[in-house]
């Protein structure tokens, strides 16, 4: 029924089962949607955060899906920067999850503070001593600049390549990639830093609490090095979901490849640096504010064991096999080490931001617990949704991956 | 710490030994700067009390178990005050002539970073609307605008009244404020007397002696945040209080 | 040749005019203009403006009754603060006080007279008007049964309104007076009890007193005046030893007051006669009072049936107080000789104010305890004070005495009245329904708010709420000079509300009883002009932070404008007579028996298996549910966990663990009487085997709310002298 509107050459379902998947993702879309009214005229007391964990879901949320909407940023440098262009297999893909992952996360931090009409505040009053301004200048600015990549995408689809302006219009673009690419970068750097950097600044929470260089805490470089490390890992586990989704080859196994060994590199430094921080952090960092750090893991919920997790099993083991050069020509050894990076990621950001809000500080102070409630996850809920949306129009409709067509002709 | 002519430091000595755990240094400060009443789902996670009294014991059990109250306000840190750092919008300000950490619910935008980068807790989000019950709205104070929901507030040393006491000493032609003229409400009502409130940069003053004494300590000063609200107790289970977890693990250890 | 404007065109205009208006101020304009809209929603309330004035008057919430400075903006109070300089509440008052102004917008506040329908355990109200609801009390008056009585409590005895009842009720055939049995004066009541004669009010000399020995009265938290009381807590800390107060708490929780004592005896439950007994043992047997005034002043010291005073103490040694109280006998002896040596020394008792009084035999041995340390009429100890006149139309007339609610017979109140003012004292609601014939019976009560008991009454006539009317305040409890001021109303009260006097006359009307003539104004007025003549005392002015003798008034008139416009008369020393005789058994007959009894405890020393622990209710004064408090409040309440709300038990944590109990989780307490579900928090100062649960208020819940709300003392037991302070019970996990 839309035969018209599907890139030529490419094989897509037929309309009624497309038609049935976005209707069930668009009524998980709805009832999230209904959520975030609720907190919205109501008020955050729908939520289940309070004075003590004023940070929750929806803020472990937005560092993890910006850490991993980082393939976005960092494909795009090594493409148009580095000049690697095998990565233009996988570019439309990432600069699409990229603009789901950034206009998601703004979305529920609409939500999240509690007078969304005075967002505009942070431009107009900026404090440049905070993290969060940065933030928000970064994230703003990085989403024109993912909107503008994402035009072309949506420009090159096959109805709108019709008008002539637009294509004429999307050509210059295209002249102007490099230069978006690198502001992108630029961008990108910052505000995956200083979400890191959030943290790390500080003082009042020892968990947190990094040394710092210059002005950024070291938490600012390893949040960035982590994102440009899950990057390529992202897009190796989304292109793979797709494509088991969708039942076709959607990139040849080289692209699979290049992007586990970027990935697995940067990991490796990543897992260094980290190991080396998280040294300092115990036996100099903490014990100067006065704690123990392994106070810090005295619960069983968040024993040394999330420790362990997150630099060895979730860090240094992939790193080891996204390098190891044998193995990583199967394609199941470079998925399953790319879900452990990404997985890694996510346990980073949660103890980053779960954990030091559970930790007390006070002396006469305890541990505290938080689960979200309904609305927060179906917010959160929606935010996929809104993803899976966006991101099986772009599919069916635009020409996401170049070497689709090839692929998918039957050999001769 | 340097004190500069002509600027003051408004800080607390809050003698832990004479608080009884009434409340009514609570109290007074939600009338005095127009906090609602909970809501009825609030609870202590959810509710705004800008000064809180807290209960510590010394850990024994029954009979030797031992109680005291400790009243936790703002603590109006002096040295990269952990709010005024983080917050986006520049809507807490360190004023440099009184030392009050100030907070504008008005600029606020409700993100709630002051709120993870506090570590004495004493900042409260307006999870609900205010609201009180029919007719009680007539007998909010007018020095002191009520919030909106989806804002952070704290206590701010009842800031209302210093410009009132500024005001009046103007009116009188005095250049400066006398010590006692300007108290916030919490040191006013408290009936054993036990927080004094002044300028910490007048050496002469009562609050300063107090604090220098050695008996007193601040919570939390290995985090250098400089608090300019200390506490007194002469008993040890209390000061230990003011010890860094790590001293105190060590004494444990040593005591064996 | 027109153009037809197509699709293309439409989208074009519409692409343009979003990029265009970009360039316009429309949207920055909006952007600024909706955040200051956040500011100023109608629903944030706006405060008053206007002249801020200070007015006077003096808080009529409990006994103590401080006096008030409100600051006011026109005819609003917005905050209350202590008179500085005010020789009885000293500058302060307490943090009930301090939001008193908010009571009159209280969500439970009634307006007009309600009549209250019970079904199960839900009440339905419904407005009447008041002239119906006096018409059906003053039916069910003069249709009662010959053996059935007219019952008045009056929880703030002394006042006119209370002499008005007691008159109202002479009137009627069985008219009978009740106070509650209530824990502040029970100490008193006790020693007028045992005296031959009548020694009049009394009062605690505690700015002379060195050693207070008190049996869990809440003395350093809700007792008194509680200005007075903060500054005795200075003389707790004095250098010099010869002014020292030294305050030794017997009390089995520890309460705010233990903690801050000098000394705390955590007793076991319901052993405080023992004790009193084991300590006067002790003092003597070591000869540490005065035998020979003693032996001139008790009637039953020393006698020859072996029924003595002497033969009593002698069977409470250490070694033997010591089992029944769990309290060492060095600390035994110990204190009884502080309390004998460092004089002058007071025993006081009284109980908590939810946990009720101590008992009768408890009391007594307080009494006795007193005596032995011969602080009677000296300084420092329970001193006499005057009695205050009375206004001159009031005097002539016949008033019942007092009676005791333990005393009268079950089943024989027909018609019940509750009278507003508060005690700050619970009284459980099963107390008083075991006194009324059972399903005839006709409950008014006169409380502003439908809290507590109230919500228990068939009617419901509310007096105005607090700072609404104008408010008799006697004496505050304890206080060594007789006293008297107003409380000014500083608002409007409703159309609805009745005063008291104005009820009780329309009642005295309805039911053919002659009361003295007069408004409750006129009735006050003439109460002052009493006071002037009587030339004695002096005025404290809370304006002018001034005293002066009474007699520069110069008038009646004048009198009674300076204690409106905020005044507050004391009156000189009162000497009291040559000290009496008296009893320190109390009853000739039974006392023997009913004090030997004590050396068990009031739990006779074993629990029943089904019901191992000891349910012990607690509160603080005047926050224990029939009053009400302000919604501000909840900052001390829900909102902090400073003060403990109602129905939360507070139990050992190896007591909780071996039940299987979760700090923090639910649980259900059972006992004979019921069953209830409370929530568990585990504490380190709560003595095994024992747990206290809280009675309190749940600020700003709208109790106006249809189920009437379980509460602990329900399901409480009651001795024979009604005290409800320990009950076997169990606790279970749900």
């Amino acid at each position: 029924m839309d035969k018209h509107l599907i890139p030529r050459g490419l094989k897509r379902s037929p309309f009624g089962r497309f038609f049935l998947w976005i209707l069930l993702w668009a009524a998980v879309f709805g009832l999230g949607l209904y959520a975030m009214y609720l907190c919205l005229y109501k008020g955050l007391n729908q939520t289940n955060m309070d004075n003590r964990y004023a940070f929750g879901l929806w803020i472990y949320l937005d560092l993890t899906v910006i850490a991993l909407g980082a393939g976005a940023f960092f494909t795009g440098f090594l493409l148009y920067v580095l000049r690697r262009d095998e990565l233009r297999a996988v570019i439309n893909s990432a600069v699409v999850l990229g603009f789901i992952c950034y206009s998601g996360a703004i979305v529920v931090l609409m939500v999240d503070v509690g007078q969304p009409l005075r967002a505009w505040f942070t431009f107009w009053h900026p404090n440049v001593h905070s993290m969060l301004t940065e933030v928000t200048f970064c994230l703003t600015c990085y989403l024109t600049v993912l909107a503008i990549e994402y035009t072309p995408i949506l420009l090159k689809s096959r109805k709108l390549s019709q008008i002539p302006s637009f294509l004429v219009f999307e050509h210059e673009l295209h002249k102007a990639m490099i230069v978006l690419a690198g502001v992108g970068t630029f961008l990108s750097f910052f505000h995956q830093g200083s979400l890191g950097g959030m943290f790390g600044v500080m003082r009042g929470r020892p968990f947190a609490f990094r040394e710092a260089f210059g002005i950024w805490p070291s938490t600012f470089f390893l949040f960035v090095l982590s994102a440009a490390a899950v990057g390529p890992s992202f897009i190796i586990v989304s292109t793979w979901l797709i494509s088991q989704i969708s039942k076709k080859t959607l990139v040849k196994k080289e692209v699979y490849i290049l992007l586990a060994r970027i990935s697995g590199i940067l990991l490796l430094i990543y897992v260094f640096f980290k190991a080396i921080d998280t040294l300092v952090w115990i036996n100099s960092t903490v014990p100067s504010t006065g704690f123990s750090a392994f106070e810090f893991y005295v619960r069983q919920e968040f024993g040394t064991w999330i420790l362990f997790t997150e630099i060895v099993l979730l860090g240094l083991l992939p790193a080891w096999m996204l390098l190891n050069q044998k193995r990583r020509q199967s394609l199941a050894w470079i998925i399953a080490a790319a879900f452990l990076t990404c997985a890694g990621v996510v346990v980073n950001r949660f103890v980053t931001t779960i954990q030091t809000l559970a930790l007390p500080t006070l002396p006469f102070d305890q541990f505290l617990t938080y689960v979200p409630s309904w609305q927060e996850v179906a917010t959160f809920a929606a935010v996929i949704a809104y993803g899976v949306l966006i991101y099986s129009l772009s599919f069916r409709y635009m020409k996401l991956f170049p070497q689709e067509r090839e692929l998918a002709a039957p050999p001769r | 710490m340097d004190t500069k002519p002509g600027k003051s430091r408004y800080g607390m000595v809050i003698d832990i030994d004479r608080c009884n755990g009434c409340g009514a240094c609570m109290v007074a400060c939600a009338v005095e700067n127009n906090v609602p009443p909970a809501e009825t789902r609030a609870t202590e996670r959810t509710g705004i009390t800008w000064l809180r009294v807290f209960k510590v014991d010394n850990g024994e059990s029954f009979p030797e178990n031992r109680a005291a109250f400790v009243p936790m306000p703002c603590q109006h840190c002096e040295h990269e005050t952990p709010c005024v750092m983080v917050c986006p919008q520049n809507a807490i300000e360190l004023d440099k002539q009184t030392g009050i950490v100030t907070q504008v619910p008005v600029r606020c935008l409700g993100c709630r970073y002051c709120m993870a980068a506090c570590p004495y807790h004493v900042r409260y989000f307006n999870w609900w609307d205010p609201k009180w019950p029919q007719g009680m709205e007539k007998a909010l104070n007018p020095e002191v605008a009520p919030r909106m929901r989806g804002v952070v507030e704290k206590c701010n040393f009842c800031h209302g009244r210093l410009q009132a006491a500024r005001a009046k000493a103007a009116a009188a032609g005095e250049r400066e404020l006398k010590e006692g003229t300007y108290v916030p409400a919490c040191v006013e009502v408290c009936p054993t007397s036990a927080i004094t409130f002044g300028d910490l940069a007048d050496e002469n003053s009562e609050v300063a002696k107090l604090a220098r004494d050695e008996n007193s300590f601040r919570f939390l000063t290995r985090l250098e945040t400089e608090p300019k609200v200390y506490y007194r107790s002469k008993q040890p289970f209390v000061r230990k209080f003011g010890e860094s977890a790590l001293e105190r693990m060590k004494k444990e250890a040593a005591n064996g | 040749m027109a153009k037809i404007i197509e699709r293309r065109d439409l989208m074009k205009l519409a692409g343009g005019a979003a990029v265009g208006i970009v360039f316009t101020p429309a949207p920055w304009k909006f952007l600024d203009d909706s955040s200051i809209w956040t500011q100023n929603w109608p629903w944030i309330p706006k405060p008053l403006r206007g002249e801020l004035i200070t007015r006077f008057s003096v808080c009529a919430m409990c006994p103590a009754g401080c006096a008030l400075r409100a600051q006011c903006i026109g005819k609003q109070p917005i905050s209350l603060f202590g008179v500085p300089g005010h020789p009885l509440s000293q500058g302060t008052l307490c943090p009930l006080g301090f939001t008193g102004h908010h009571l009159a917008y209280h969500p439970s506040r009634a307006t007009e007279p309600l009549r209250i329908e019970h079904s199960n355990d839900s009440i339905n109200v419904i407005p009447i008007s008041r002239d119906l609801a006096v018409a059906e009390i003053a039916q069910a008056i003069q249709s009662k049964g010959a053996d059935e009585c007219i019952a008045v409590i009056d929880s703030r005895p002394g006042r006119t309104v209370s002499l008005l009842y007691r008159q109202f009720l002479a009137g009627l055939a069985k008219g009978v007076y009740l106070c509650e049995p209530t824990g502040t004066c029970a100490t008193f009541d006790t020693l007028q009890a045992l005296s031959e004669k009548p020694i009049g009010p009394l009062g605690l000399d505690l700015e002379n007193t060195r050693t207070l020995l008190s049996f869990g009265a809440p003395i350093l938290d809700g007792w008194g005046t509680p200005g007075r009381i903060q500054s005795l807590r200075r003389n707790q800390s004095q250098p010099d030893a010869g002014k020292r107060l030294q305050v030794i708490q017997i009390e089995t929780r520890q309460s705010r007051t233990a903690l801050f004592a000098d000394q705390w005896l955590p007793i076991k439950p319901g052993t405080e006669a023992a004790l009193a007994l084991g300590l006067a043992n002790v003092i003597v047997r070591e000869k540490l009072f005065d035998e020979a005034a003693i032996r001139r002043n008790a009637v039953d010291f020393d006698r020859s049936d072996s029924r003595s005073y002497l033969d009593l103490v002698g069977q409470f040694q250490p070694e033997r107080v010591t089992e029944v109280t769990g309290i060492s006998q060095d600390k035994i002896v110990s204190v009884a000789r502080e309390a004998a040596r460092h004089g002058p020394s007071i025993a006081l008792g009284g109980g908590d104010p939810a946990g009720g009084p101590l008992g009768e035999a408890e009391e007594i041995a307080i009494a006795g305890l007193n005596l032995l340390l011969g602080n009677l009429g000296k300084s420092g100890g329970i001193v006499g004070r005057s009695e205050v006149p009375v206004a001159a139309e009031m005097r002539s007339a016949a008033a019942v005495s007092p009676s005791e609610l333990a005393k009268i017979p079950d089943h024989s109140i027909r018609v019940l009245l509750m009278d507003a003012a508060e005690s700050g004292n619970a009284l459980p609601w099963t107390l008083i329904e075991k006194k009324l014939v059972s399903e005839r019976a006709v409950v008014a009560s006169l409380s502003p708010y439908l809290a507590g008991n109230a919500r228990q009454a068939h009617f419901l006539i509310p007096a105005p709420a607090h700072l609404e009317s104008l408010q008799e305040i006697p004496t505050p409890d304890g206080a060594v000079r007789s006293s008297f001021s107003l409380s000014a109303p500083l608002l409007a009260p409703p159309e609805g509300a009745t005063d008291p006097i104005d009820f009780i006359r329309s009642l005295a009307t309805a039911v053919g009883v002659p009361l003295a003539g007069g408004s409750a104004m006129d009735l006050l007025k003439g109460r002052a002009s009493a006071i002037y003549e009587n030339g004695r005392g002096e005025i404290f002015v809370f304006a002018e932070n001034k005293i002066s003798d009474i007699k520069e008034a110069g008038s009646a008139e004048r009198f009674w404008d300076m204690l409106k416009a905020g005044g507050c008369w004391i009156d000189a020393k009162h000497e009291m007579e040559s000290a009496p005789r008296f009893s320190l058994l109390g009853e000739p007959s039974q006392g023997f028996e009913k004090l030997s009894a004590s050396a068990q405890g009031r739990l006779q020393a074993s629990l029943p298996k089904e019901y191992p622990l000891v349910l012990m209710p607690f509160g603080w004064r005047f926050a224990v549910g029939n009053g009400q408090v302000s919604p501000v409040m909840s900052k001390l309440y829900q909102e902090s966990g400073l003060r403990d709300m109602a129905n939360q038990a507070f139990i050992n944590p190896k007591t909780g663990s071996a039940l299987g109990l979760v700090d923090g989780g639910q649980a259900v307490v059972a006992t004979r009487q019921g069953s209830m579900p409370v929530k568990i928090q585990f504490d380190s100062g709560v003595m095994p085997g024992v747990f206290h649960v809280a009675v309190g208020p749940a600020p700003n819940k709208n109790e106006m709310a249809k189920k009437i709300d379980e509460n602990i003392l329900e399901i409480c037991q009651a001795g024979n002298d009604l005290a409800w302070r320990v009950t076997p019970a169990q606790v279970r996990k749900v």
